[in-house]
């Protein structure tokens, strides 16, 4: 049994470690308490299929929450509540209440186009649009009617910048966006999301489709990006979400069985259901 | 830098820190064991809980390391041998805690002639630079400064080796003998013995971590195979290598 | 014989079978073409091309009729382009997935198979006597494009489908409307297949003779039309005149007329397999 001296001791340690973590990862000074994204008591429907059950979450900014769980647990329909990219599934109903940076996103005032700005999604497959790189990142700004060339060309370098391509694409920025490889693809996706200057990015399955390598610096820059934007990623990846997620909340059959600390989920989970699940004791 | 590149820095901060902890407590116990300074070794027995909990925290963040990074190789290597590092250097802190017990409880009183008969310093400075030696060689990656801790442990073992025929000699003829001291005099210069091997134990942790190759037990074996009069074989070797 | 020889004796007949069934259609369209080459090509030169008709033979030329199908041509394509299109979008795009858009997709596809004459009925009661266009290029013109409409629309919903939806997704995640999507994405993607649809069903207008005598054009136009209110001829209906005259030279006539006809809708069947392998190769999803 530890007494309570060695118990402060340690808990001083971890402190000063989490707060050397936290200075060398993200460079900030304050911590900002407000969250980001409120989900209350969250029912979403797909005609009679309930796909979500009494979800309740709260999102830090500033911070990479994972979601994880099998196939058809929820987690991407989760996902796709914060930027109502559910709306177009037929049959779609929603309950509760879900607050992005403090503004209900489901109530009738919200501009979807708005919201979308703010709230930035990366999707499974890169999915660059037909057109060259340079388009691809200026899409944002064109659609918001931005007309200053100078404008844009510095947004796109900086954005291009900030997902470490712009020294492999920037010879080559009246390129077909199609003739970059996958990897290359998906951080273009990322970049021409940042162009527009988000507060939360979603992140849906972003590697699955992209080799290791590949894999590996866009977990990196998940891990950079989280200095400035508040980033929610579904994986299906459980070492991923150890590695780069902060949070990770766990999903089955639509319910949100636990979540909390990554570091304690994947150490000590409370659940019986969540162990067997990350250790791949499934079924 | 990689997310768990991060990690791994915040660890070796750790464990350096650690080390420096350890270093100060033996330092310090030379002072108390030779001054006697009954304050002194309280506060090294105080500081003791630190370093109990400097290991607690190194396993935390290892188990941390090993469920979230899922290290392979060298990130692997280095897990699994800081763990032991941390414990070992744990019971270096054990022993020197155990020779401040001596001064603080059985107020152990030690006079020049006998320090010097046994080299209590001798033993004290080497051990202090073996783990300057192996703290420098986890920092830089410098396997010779490892290396050398296990030449420097053969000093130890020889002066402990001579322990019982050097207090022979000198107490031959002598009346008033303070079998009492001398006793625990022996303790401590065992004491002193065992943190060498500790080291050493430290040192082949690090040569495992950066050269991936288990130098642990193989002279030992050898030597018990040798004294047996047995054949050497890997298997045989393999039974007998027991943690000493 | 086991299973095996037996198969593959199968497989080898069923080969031969699609061999001749793919030859046949080629070797009668060879013999056709090569029939009238023979008997037209001789007759065609520059004042053939530049004539007016006339009542002799060799003295009478296309001009007119060639004129006229241009006119049809470029009035059909105004007419039909942005209607097609746009009814296309808004089925794929806009109407909501049910029962009537269904209805709705089950005619137009119906539609497209209805034959030419219905459709020159349509048009003589609508577009020539109700609405009073007379037998003019505009009544033709419309008529044809009611007959183009449908493939059209079935042509841009195809290549509207093509587009993958994660574009439109990627679109709609980056804060783009609806319309922004369609405008910046869908139909810059989708643009080729459309015009390959277009092209196509223009030059089945090209061909058209059958309603357009029901509409009311003209066998015997001795003038270049001048407005979409002009009477007019088109190259069509001039060879149907020509054939059905019984002297020879007029046959002939036929014959050179039916190569230049040919030859309109190669190049427009040219264009639009250019400009779909041209689209296929810049977009692989």
């Amino acid at each position: 049994m530890l007494n309570m001296e060695t118990e402060e001791i340690i808990m001083e340690n971890e402190v000063r470690l989490t707060k050397k973590t936290e200075n060398l990862v993200t460079g900030n000074t304050g911590i900002n308490t407000e969250y980001e994204i409120i989900a209350r008591n969250l029912n979403v429907f797909y005609g009679e299929f309930q796909a979500l059950k009494d979800v309740n979450m709260n999102i830090l900014p500033y911070t990479v929450t994972a979601f994880i769980g099998p196939s058809g647990c929820g987690k991407s329909t989760f996902l796709r509540v914060f930027n109502r990219m559910n709306d177009y599934i037929d049959g779609f109903r929603i309950e509760g209440e879900v607050f992005v940076s403090g503004t209900e996103i489901y109530s009738n005032r919200i501009k979807l186009e708005e919201l979308r700005r703010k709230v930035g999604m990366v999707f499974q497959k890169p999915n660059p649009f037909p057109k060259t790189i340079f388009e691809n990142v200026a899409y944002g700004l064109r659609i918001q009617g931005v007309k200053d060339k100078h404008f844009i060309l510095e947004r796109v370098e900086r954005s291009l910048k900030q997902v470490v391509l712009w020294d492999e694409v920037k010879d080559n920025l009246h390129k077909n966006a199609l003739a970059l490889s996958g990897g290359q693809q998906q951080r273009l996706c990322i970049a021409r999301t940042l162009a527009v200057e988000p507060e939360v990015i979603l992140m849906d399955e972003p590697t699955s489709a992209l080799d290791p390598i590949s894999t590996g610096k866009i977990e990196e820059l998940i891990f950079e990006l989280k200095n400035e934007y508040t980033i929610v990623i579904v994986t299906h990846n459980m070492q991923q979400a150890a590695r780069i997620s902060d949070h990770t909340a766990f999903f089955y059959l639509g319910e949100l069985i636990e979540q909390g600390h990554t570091k304690d989920i994947y150490t000590n989970p409370k659940n019986k259901r969540t162990e067997n699940y990350i250790t791949g004791r499934f079924g | 830098m990689k997310p768990f590149e991060y990690e791994i820095e915040n660890i070796k901060t750790l464990v350096n820190e650690m080390f420096d902890l350890v270093k100060d407590q033996v330092h310090l116990t030379k002072e108390a064991l030779l001054t006697s300074d009954h304050d002194l070794s309280g506060e090294i027995m105080r500081k003791e809980k630190r370093v109990n909990a400097y290991e607690l925290s190194v396993d935390r963040e290892i188990e941390d390391f090993l469920a979230l990074q899922a290290p392979v190789a060298t990130d692997l290597r280095f897990a699994i041998a800081i763990l032991k590092i941390s414990a070992s250097l744990e019971r270096i802190g054990d022993h020197a805690y155990r020779i401040s017990t001596l001064v603080f409880d059985e107020q152990l009183k030690v006079n020049k002639g006998i320090v010097e008969l046994l080299q209590i310093s001798t033993l004290f400075d080497e051990i202090d630079d073996m783990l300057i030696n192996v703290s420098d060689a986890l920092e830089k990656g410098e396997i010779e400064l490892a290396k050398k801790v296990f030449k420097q442990d053969k000093t130890l073992d020889k002066i402990n080796k001579k322990l019982p025929g050097l207090l022979d000699e000198h107490y031959k003829n002598k009346k008033n003998i303070d079998l009492h001291n001398i006793i625990l005099i022996s303790r401590v210069v065992g004491k002193l013995e065992r943190v060498g091997d500790l080291i050493k134990n430290i040192a082949e942790e690090i040569i495992f971590y950066y050269e991936s190759e288990v130098i642990r037990h193989r002279k030992k074996n050898l030597k018990i195979s040798k004294k047996l009069g047995e054949a050497t074989g890997e298997a045989e070797s393999e039974k007998t290598g027991m943690e000493e | 014989m086991n299973n095996i020889t037996k198969n593959h004796i199968k497989d080898k007949l069923f080969s031969a079978t699609g061999i001749f069934s793919t030859l046949i259609g080629l070797i009668l369209l060879a013999v056709f073409i090569g029939d009238i080459i023979v008997e037209g090509a001789g007759r065609i030169n520059w004042d053939f091309i530049t004539g007016l008709p006339s009542r002799k033979a060799e003295k009478a030329g296309i001009y007119t009729a060639m004129i006229g199908t241009v006119w049809v041509l470029v009035l059909t394509t105004i007419i039909s382009f942005p209607i097609g299109v746009s009814a296309g979008i808004y089925l794929e795009e806009y109407a909501k997935k049910g029962r009537l858009s269904r209805l709705l997709e089950v005619n137009i596809s119906n539609l497209a198979g209805v034959p030419s004459i219905i459709y020159g009925l349509l048009g003589l009661e609508i577009f020539v006597r109700i609405l009073g266009f007379g037998n003019s290029l505009l009544a033709g013109s419309m008529t044809l494009s009611l007959l183009i409409l449908p493939i059209i629309i079935v042509a841009t919903r195809e290549s509207i489908k093509a587009v993958p939806q994660s574009i439109r997704d990627a679109s709609f995640a980056m804060g783009a409307t609806k319309w922004q999507t369609i405008q910046y994405q869908v139909l810059p993607a989708s643009f080729g297949g459309i015009l390959t649809g277009i092209i196509l069903a223009l030059s089945r207008a090209v061909g058209e003779a059958a309603p357009l005598i029901v509409v009311g054009a003209l066998a015997y136009v001795p003038f270049v039309p001048s407005s979409p209110m002009s009477e007019f001829s088109v190259l069509p209906i001039q060879i149907f005149n020509w054939i059905s005259r019984p002297q020879h030279e007029f046959l002939v006539n036929a014959a050179a007329a039916i190569i230049i006809l040919l030859i309109i809708t190669f190049i427009m069947n040219g264009i639009a397999m250019y400009l779909r392998s041209r689209w296929q190769k810049k977009i692989k999803w």
